[in-house]
C-alpha cells in the first residue's frame, strides 16, 4: 500500500486529533503518516527489532485514536504524549522479556549485535545502534531519548518518571558504557588515536 | 581524539541518517484501525443550519400572517401607541377630562348619574318635526 502525502501538514497535531475525533476522514491518515514512524522509529532504537517496534508502535498509534475524543488542547504535545506511551511499551516489553529488574543485572556484551542487520545507514549507526542495544534498558532509553531524539533533559524526566539529576545520571552512565563497548572497533569504524 | 568525541560524532551520524522507516504494511495497518475506530462525522454545519431554520419556520410565519391581515408593520405601530395611551389615561387619568363635568354638575352625584340615564318621559319623538 501506496501512502499519499500528508495533506494537512499545515495543520497542528492537536488540531487535527480534534477533526480525527469529529470524524474527518483525511485526519486518521494525516496523524498515521506524521506520528506512526516516529513511534515506530523511537521504539526501533529501543528494543533493536523491527517487529517488535511494529507491534509497540501500532499499540501507541492505538491509544492515540482512543484518547483522541477526549484529548484537551493545550495539556500536552501530542508527540511528547506519544514518546511517554511508546518509551513506556518499550520499557513494559524489555521487563516482560527479562523477568526482572532493568538495572540490576549486568548485560552481556554481544561483539556482533543482532541489531545491525536490520538497521540501514552507514557502519557507524548499525555499530551505534548495535552498542546501544547492549545498554541496560533506562540507559538505553535515556540516551536514545537525549541524544538521538534530542529531548531536554526535563523533558525526559517527565517521560520517564524520574528527576533530572537520574536522567544524567543515566546518559553519563549509558554514554561511558557505549564508549566501553565501542572501544575495540574505533579502528575498523575509521576513528584515529585507537590507542587510548 | 577522545571516547566522547568519537560517540558525539556517531550520535551526530546517526540523527542525520534517516530514521529507520515502518513497512507499508505496517502503515496500513495502523492507517485501517484508526478508522475503524474513528467517531462518526459530525453533522457539516450547513446541514445544521437547515435544521435550525426549519425549526424555527412555523413561528415566522405566524407572526409574517398577522401582520399583513392588519397592515404591516405601520398597523403594529398604531395598536402599539393606543395600548400605551389607554395605559396611561386608565392610570393617571387627565384632569381637563374629569372637572368641567364635575364642576357643571355642582358636585351632585345623583345628578352625574342622570346624565347618562334615559329619564322616563324620554322618547326620540321629541326631536322629530
Amino acid at each position: 500500500m501506496t501512502m499519499a502525502l500528508d495533506q494537512n501538514a499545515d495543520i497542528g497535531d492537536d488540531a487535527l486529533l480534534q477533526l480525527y475525533a469529529n470524524g474527518d476522514q483525511g485526519a486518521a491518515r494525516s496523524l498515521t503518516l506524521r506520528l506512526a514512524p516516529r513511534a515506530y522509529a523511537q521504539a526501533y532504537r529501543m528494543l533493536g527489532n523491527a517487529a517488535e517496534a511494529e507491534d509497540v508502535a501500532q499499540e501507541a498509534m492505538m491509544r492515540i485514536w482512543k484518547i483522541a475524543p477526549d484529548w484537551r488542547a493545550g495539556d500536552a504535545k501530542v508527540t511528547t504524549w506519544l514518546y511517554r506511551v511508546t518509551a513506556n511499551l518499550c520499557t513494559d516489553r524489555l521487563r516482560r522479556a527479562r523477568g526482572s529488574s532493568l538495572d540490576s543485572i549486568d548485560e552481556p556484551v554481544d561483539p556482533s549485535p543482532s541489531a545491525a542487520d536490520v538497521m540501514q545507514g552507514t557502519a557507524r549507526t548499525e555499530a551505534l545502534q548495535g552498542a546501544l542495544m547492549q545498554l541496560p534498558a533506562r540507559q538505553r532509553q535515556a540516551v536514545v531519548l537525549r541524544h538521538l531524539e534530542e529531548l531536554a533533559n526535563p523533558q525526559i524526566a517527565e517521560l520517564m518518571d524520574i528527576s533530572v539529576d537520574a536522567v544524567e545520571s543515566l546518559t553519563s552512565r549509558g554514554k561511558r558504557a557505549l564508549a566501553q563497548i565501542l572501544k575495540g572497533r574505533k579502528a575498523a569504524l575509521g576513528f584515529e588515536g585507537d590507542e587510548q | 581524539m577522545s571516547h566522547d568525541d568519537d560517540l558525539v560524532e556517531m550520535f551526530e551520524e546517526a540523527r542525520r541518517a534517516p530514521p529507520p522507516a515502518p513497512s507499508a504494511d505496517f502503515l496500513a495497518r495502523v492507517l485501517s484501525e484508526g478508522q475503524a475506530m474513528q467517531p462518526a462525522p459530525a453533522a457539516p454545519a450547513a446541514k445544521m443550519r437547515a435544521r435550525q431554520k426549519r425549526r424555527s419556520a412555523p413561528l415566522k410565519g405566524l407572526f409574517a400572517g398577522l401582520g399583513e391581515a392588519i397592515g404591516g408593520w405601520p398597523a403594529f405601530a398604531g395598536l402599539a401607541s393606543a395600548a400605551a395611551a389607554g395605559l396611561y389615561i386608565g392610570i393617571s387619568p387627565p384632569q381637563g377630562l374629569i372637572l368641567p363635568l364635575g364642576a357643571a354638575l355642582g358636585g351632585d352625584a345623583a345628578a352625574l348619574t342622570q346624565v347618562f340615564e334615559v329619564g322616563d318621559g324620554f322618547d326620540f319623538t321629541q326631536f322629530e318635526g
